[in-house]
């Protein structure tokens, strides 16, 4: 395949099917789906999704998942109210992004020094974050007080968004840290016999993971008030399939761009809220998402390397 | 007589590049063809059209007196043609068995169902007829050693006992042994009246092995020569479309480096491949390392750059600090160019400037950051050094001819300014121009101190480069020549067999 034609494609792919989805979505939804409220619903939800796949996006491109955010988010949220009570909020932020960046450390330690899978590992959180957080919202009620609820907009949460940003996407396309990940997830051997220190990025990119899922995990937080039993369920799986909707190789190595973070999240956000505006059953919908998923995965993925096989 | 495989007027587009256009070719049985011309002439895209693997974008080929459009590597198995690709044709993650029986696992059964036992039977079978009775059948191929995969696929490609087979440069990754076998296979297949089509940037084995020679330059067919016509001087002029001038390896006879050791291997031990091994290496030194493939001198390449570490014994560089990974070593400015290029050394899916900053970073970040700017200097005027054919510094790896791929590995460690260079087979695949060149650079090197280990299955280039040449045989240290004694090819051998 011919590289330069082939590439702009999966450039402009991700975009494309955006702009496609807010076409059809605008024009099938009596101006539902345009509507001010109905937009910065959207922006809101994906806003907490783009800041952990932010994170997540370095231990993609060294070819590994990260299962942990789901339940990871949950174990972060629990702790930190336990630890702080929720009396200071600045200070739950810190303690959440530290725990963060624990859960990340322990996942890639397990992985890197235990030589187990990654996804295992970071199953293994999501077990027991789920764990702890059952437990706790059993025995007691974790409210945040009531006036966190005025920093649950939009506003306030760009301004995390942008944060993280800012120190993302520099990190990512201009230091070793992201150039490693890509470096390691095209050909790890390779990597190796070229200097790279291979366990010690993956470290790296886990912990990096860990704190924007600790922003993330704060944020949703904020947005419910509380910490309750199903806080970030499904996190892993929304982090993933948005990052496939923005073009990552799944794959990871040199081709990965985290804007597929950003782009993804807002298609993944956008789908979901046009089918259910479309008035389809919630169990359909994650038909539908499984079945774009599936095409996605099949679009990208990159297949080169058995082209010689047969 | 009747021509066994004609092609006629191929030509061949990857996108923009141009690899072929309006090759013609006609081979006779009994034949032995040689295919010579510069990286990125296009023999191997002649040779894979042959055996099906690309689709040529235009032309037309007869094979036994028919129309011939292969569909697939099997296809062409099939009707009789074989190819030893020239990078790995094994497939990692799959055992000796399922690699031998590819695609074909239920052929001669009666059933439609896979019977392993009986492929593990034929595969042990073949094996030892090829002389590889060493090799499991039920083993993954990623235990075996490079040669080894390769004779894997020799044996697999005699098996089918095809009309024509293609050997794509596959002997200059083989030591001794393995390219008698290849000798002997082509002596046999001519015997019986059947085709080879021999590509090899080696001209006197060229001149050995085969009956006639085509040459091609930038996609386009230049001539064939007929045995009788068939000499060195020619053959290069032809390729390289000007006058070759001769220099090639080092003028000097004499042994001239600086007294400093500036790398020192001590009583290495590595499971059974090497027992008890110790070298050291002086600033300005060439020191090649010579054996055959399991004499345990890639390992021994891998243990000094800290890849592997030794069961005993250690490796120290001058200040002490002792190799215990590539990272060490590369703060000490070490670097290492693998045999197997696409497993270790390339990041083939991706592109030719990232695969030549990768190991620079250090050297180019500005407060921390990295700028592509600075990515593309670096990459541009490294690749320009050593002539990389390429379009861009933004095309992949992956779509670069051979030696093309081999030059981006070097490029990788000149870019970084190294000081020590651990070379495993450096001009594997690389035409004589470039390898001109790439001598003129080793002796840059030695002459700025900076100090070579070549590891080398090719005796002249050993023994016209080393100043000093070691010989491992089984594990061990079997002789040492020094350049003003000037060994010949002939006492170098004796020490490794
Ligand atoms: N898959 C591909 N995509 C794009 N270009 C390609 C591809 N394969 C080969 N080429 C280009 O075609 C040309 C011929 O390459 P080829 O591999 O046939 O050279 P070669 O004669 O075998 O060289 P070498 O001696 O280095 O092996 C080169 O310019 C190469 O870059
Ligand atoms: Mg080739």
């Amino acid at each position: 395949m011919e590289k330069t034609k082939y590439s702009f494609i999966k450039k402009v792919a991700p975009y494309a099917g955006l702009i496609a989805l807010v076409i059809i979505f605008s024009l099938t939804t009596d101006g539902r789906f345009v509507a001010a409220r109905n937009l910065t619903n959207i922006i809101g939800q994906s806003m907490v999704t783009m800041i952990a796949a932010c994170g997540c996006v370095f231990v993609m491109a060294h070819n590994n998942l990260d299962f942990s955010l789901g339940g990871g988010c949950a174990l972060i949220a629990a702790l930190s109210f336990r630890a702080t009570k929720a009396a200071n909020l600045p200070l739950m932020l810190v303690v959440c992004i530290l725990f963060g960046i624990g859960c990340g450390l322990i996942t890639a330690l397990i992985h890197v020094k235990g030589r187990i899978p990654a996804f295992m590992a970071g199953m293994c959180i999501m077990f027991v974050g789920r764990g702890v957080v059952e437990g706790m919202a059993t025995n007691m009620v974790m409210n945040l007080p009531a006036d966190s609820s005025r920093y649950a907009n939009n506003l306030f949460y760009l301004i995390f968004l942008i944060v993280v940003f800012a120190i993302c996407v520099p990190l990512f396309n201009y230091t070793k840290v992201g150039k490693m990940q890509k470096l390691i997830g095209s050909n790890p051997r390779a990597a190796q016999l070229s200097g790279v220190a291979v366990g010690k990025y993956k470290v790296i990119a886990f912990a990096i993971s860990g704190a924007t899922l600790g922003v993330a995990s704060f944020l949703t937080m904020i947005r419910i008030g509380s910490v309750t039993k199903t806080i970030g369920s499904g996190l892993e799986t929304d982090v993933l399939i948005a990052l496939t909707l923005g073009g990552i190789p799944l794959t990871g190595g040199t081709g990965t761009r985290i804007r597929a973070a950003f782009i993804g999240s807002v298609t993944y956000f956008v789908l979901g809220n046009g089918l259910t505006l479309w008035g389809l059953d919630a169990n359909l919908i994650y038909i539908v998402k499984g079945v774009v998923f599936l095409a996605t995965v099949f679009a990208t993925m990159d297949r080169t390397d058995q082209e010689y096989v047969l | 007589m009747e021509a066994l495989l004609k092609v006629e007027n191929i030509s061949k587009e990857f996108g923009a590049t141009k690899a072929l256009s309006d090759v013609s070719m006609t081979v006779y049985p009994g034949e032995v063809r040689g295919l010579i011309g510069e990286n990125g002439s296009g023999k191997s895209t002649l040779s894979n059209i042959i055996a099906g693997i690309h689709k040529m974008s235009d032309g037309k080929m007869m094979f036994l007196g028919a129309e011939y459009r292969p569909e697939s590597v099997l296809d062409s198995r099939k009707k009789g043609i074989s190819l030893l690709a020239q990078e790995t044709g094994t497939i990692a993650g799959m055992t000796v068995y399922e690699n031998m029986f590819l695609g074909e696992e239920t052929a001669g059964g009666k059933s439609r169902f896979v019977n392993a036992r009986r492929l593990k039977k034929a595969t042990k079978e073949i094996l030892a007829e090829n002389g590889l009775a060493h090799i499991q059948p039920e083993d993954n191929v990623e235990r075996y050693s490079f040669e080894d995969r390769k004779m894997i696929e020799v044996a697999r490609a005699v098996w089918h006992d095809p009309q024509i087979l293609i050997i794509d440069e596959t002997t200059t990754a083989l030591s001794h042994h393995g390219r008698q076998k290849i000798y002997e296979i082509i002596r046999q297949m001519k015997k019986n009246q059947k085709s080879v089509i021999f590509i090899s940037h080696d001209l006197d084995e060229i001149m050995n092995v085969c009956d006639s020679v085509t040459v091609l330059r930038d996609g386009n067919y230049i001539d064939t020569l007929p045995h009788d016509r068939m000499n060195k001087d020619t053959i290069r002029s032809l390729m390289i479309g000007r006058e070759f001038d001769g220099r090639y390896y080092r003028p000097d006879w004499v042994c001239t480096h600086g007294e400093q050791v500036v790398l020192k291997a001590e009583h290495i031990v590595y499971r059974n491949i090497l027992k008890d091994v110790s070298l050291e290496l002086h600033e300005g030194e060439i020191l090649g390392i010579g054996g055959l493939t399991d004499s345990g001198m890639h390992e021994l390449c891998k243990i000094l750059f800290g890849a592997i570490r030794p069961d005993k014994g250690r490796v120290t560089y001058m200040d002490n600090t002792e190799i215990t990974s590539p990272q060490t070593a590369m703060k000490k400015r070490i670097a290492y160019i693998p045999k197997d290029r696409d497993t270790e050394s390339l990041f083939i899916f991706a592109d030719i400037k990232d695969n030549i900053v990768a190991s620079s970073y250090d050297q180019i970040k500005k407060q921390g950051f990295i700028f592509p700017k600075s990515e593309h200097e670096l990459a541009e005027k490294t690749a320009a050094s050593l002539q990389v054919k390429m379009r861009d510094v933004r095309q992949y790896v992956g779509e670069l001819s051979g030696g093309n791929k081999q030059k981006v590995a070097i490029c990788k460690w000149l870019a970084n300014e190294s000081q020590l260079f651990l070379m495993d087979c450096p001009t594997r695949g690389i035409d004589v121009g470039v390898k001109a060149n790439i001598y003129l650079l080793m002796q840059e090197l030695k002459k700025q101190g900076k100090a070579i280990i070549m590891v080398s299955e090719e005796m002249t280039e050993l023994i016209g480069m080393s100043d000093r040449i070691l010989i491992l045989k089984d594990g061990e240290c079997s002789g040492e020549f020094l350049r003003q004694d000037h060994p010949s090819e002939q006492e170098v051998i004796q020490k490794m067999l």
